[in-house]
């Protein structure tokens, strides 16, 4: 079965009709989910996309190199606002959207070396209470703005902001392409799916690049990692300057797509579930972490057919599906947890981490027979 | 000529002064061991030399220039590799990513010479470089984080109490590695608590008391002395 699947991959012709079938696949889904399922669905997928690119970034930070990150929702929050003040009536500014997205992930990448530079000496559970309250400070901020300059409006929000365009081609509208009707929503899915794609592709090349190997050793072994000549201080803090940049992009895109953002967006149960997304679907594994974003983001949107699927099976509603929905969730990620506890598509390495202790033991026992030998 | 000395180097933790004033020198292609009691400033001594640690005072010289307060990661692509206590090293990659993490400072990218080399001091590494390293016995490991540093091509290896924790046989084992590792050209700086493996590989000796050295010489010489034999070789 290996083997026939190894000989498969090895013929170069089928691994491209697998990607074109693939290719073919993506651009079809908001078509065919519409169809199916409603618009609001189309929605949720561009939801899932957004997920995708933010719990990307947060995997770098966490997944590569280790460093526990529980305020990433901040980035988010920067790049959204930087979006929503820099193009609607707040400010009366208009920029346009290609400026905006390389300035979201630049400001959101400074933010990111901030609160990097005084947490150099954290680690663990220390680490991760700074990075919490680094998130909360910039969303009171986000909160409190409004006096005695009213820069961001407050807890009000910003409203009316620009929906994202590039020239005359604004993605809010329908359009019709060749006879097709494309809605704004599916407009968004193209948008979103080719900068996530972006986003994978940088992720894979950081991975295999030499600085991706110093997360690596910094993750592993931080004094190890200095004795190799890694200069462990620039490559923490590039890591939160990279994995930042990524949660600007997302949050400006938000911002464009939603048309209005408020603090509450980025509470701090955002933060959780961005790193329950990268934890469930397997840390410092793109697929995994990619498969975690779209499982975490369609779930909840799944369970509010709870009431109707009580009324199909008991012929009545027994419990509010307001209320099961999220316990049945919680309660998903705990067996998930307990059936993968590296999460659902693990890393080589995390596999190794959580395999049992026995195997270790035996080799050592053998290795020193050998020595002996 | 030497190729690092410190002068009147001084560090502490805080409030506490580990090295108080240690003196000593390394020549080219010398091979010279640090030996004392647990505590003696020892290892803060190696970590000061490499830049892991800051001088509180006193000078390090290295290759002719003063190179205190250099960090840690500049030192390495300078030559100046340590091999940490306790072996530190990377549990969860395989042998073969350790090594490769090994030549990280090294701008060229011609290291597959340097993994023949290192895999034919130590066969054992070659025949597990797929595995994890923490799958390893504890004398494989000190030899995959010797072949680690190795693949940095080294001018000054110091190496940090290799013996530790080792069967008497693999101790032997790792005396030897040194010893080649020394007639290859490297230069080396050794701490150890086991005065008797140190002094029996190595060219000349200091002793160490209380963050001072006390004694230096030969190492013939301090295998005879009667003070050392009585402190550290056991009557």
């Amino acid at each position: 079965m290996i083997e026939r699947w190894q000989k498969w991959r090895q013929d170069r012709r089928l691994v491209w009709a697998a990607y074109l079938l693939l290719a073919l696949a993506l651009a079809l889904l908001p078509f065919a989910v519409g169809a199916v399922a409603g618009r609001g669905w189309v929605r949720i997928l561009d939801f899932a996309l957004l997920y995708v690119m933010l719990a990307l970034g947060l995997n770098i930070v966490v997944g590569y190199a280790g460093l526990l990150d529980l305020g990433y929702i901040a980035f988010y929050a920067v790049g959204a606002y930087l979006y929503a003040l820099l193009a609607s009536p707040h400010f009366d500014l208009h920029l346009p959207f290609w400026l905006l997205l390389p300035l979201g992930a630049l400001v959101a990448g400074a933010f990111g070396a901030l609160l990097g530079a005084p947490t150099l000496k954290l680690r663990g559970d220390y680490l991760a209470i700074v990075t919490l309250g680094f998130g909360e400070i910039i969303r009171i901020f986000l909160t409190n703005l409004n006096a005695p300059v009213n820069i961001t409006n407050g807890p009000q929000g910003v409203n009316l902001i620009d929906p994202i365009a590039i020239g005359p081609f604004s993605f809010s509208r329908s359009h019709t392409f060749l006879g097709v009707d494309v809605p704004g929503v599916h407009a968004y899915y193209y948008l979103f799916l080719a900068l996530t794609l972006l986003v994978i592709f940088v992720s894979i090349r950081l991975q295999d690049s030499r600085i991706g190997r110093a997360w690596v050793a910094i993750r592993e072994d931080e004094v190890a990692a200095e004795a190799m000549g890694i200069n462990t201080r620039n490559v923490k803090l590039l890591a939160f300057a990279m994995g930042a940049s990524f949660g600007g992009v997302s949050g400006g895109l938000f911002a464009g797509f939603q048309g209005f953002i408020s603090p509450e967006s980025f509470n701090l149960f955002e933060s959780i579930i961005v790193l329950c997304m990268i934890v469930l679907g397997g840390m410092g594994n793109i697929a995994g972490v990619i498969l975690g974003a779209i499982l975490l983001t369609i779930l909840p949107e799944a369970l509010r057919y709870l009431g109707e699927l009580q009324r199909a099976v008991f012929g009545r509603v027994l419990a509010d599906p307001a209320d099961l929905r999220m316990l049945v969730f919680g309660l998903a990620l705990v067996l998930i947890m307990i059936l993968r506890p590296a999460g659902l598509l693990p890393s080589e390495r995390r596999r190794r981490e959580f395999r049992s202790d026995a195997s270790v033991l035996a080799q050592e026992q053998a290795s020193l027979y050998d020595a002996q030998r | 000529m030497n190729l690092i000395e410190a002068r009147a180097l001084e560090v502490s933790y805080g409030e506490i002064r580990a090295v108080r004033g240690v003196d000593l020198a390394v020549g080219r292609g010398e091979l010279v061991c640090l030996i004392g009691a647990n505590g003696a400033g020892k290892t803060t001594t190696l970590k000061a030399l490499c830049g892991m640690l800051p001088a509180r005072a006193g000078v390090i010289n290295y290759d002719g220039a003063p190179v205190t307060g250099r960090p840690a990661h500049e030192l390495v692509r300078r030559g100046i590799v340590l091999v940490p206590e306790g072996r530190g090293i990377f549990a969860r990659l395989t042998v073969l990513e350790n090594l490769q993490l090994g030549a990280y400072a090294r701008r060229d990218a011609a290291v597959a010479p340097d993994l023949e080399r290192v895999y034919d001091l130590f066969p054992r590494l070659a025949e597990r470089r797929r595995q994890p390293a923490g799958t390893l016995s504890g004398g494989e490991q000190q030899m995959l984080a010797i072949g680690r540093a190795l693949m940095s091509r080294p001018r000054l290896l110091l190496l940090d109490e290799p013996s530790m924790g080792l069967a008497p046989l693999l101790v032997q084992k790792i005396g030897d590695v040194i010893r080649r590792i020394s007639r290859e050209g490297v230069t080396l700086l050794l701490v150890e608590q086991n005065a008797r493996l140190a002094l029996a590989i190595s060219d000349r000796g200091y002793v160490m008391e209380s963050g001072r050295v006390t004694l230096a010489d030969s190492a013939q010489a301090l295998l005879s002395n009667p003070q050392v034999q009585a402190a550290y070789l056991g009557g």
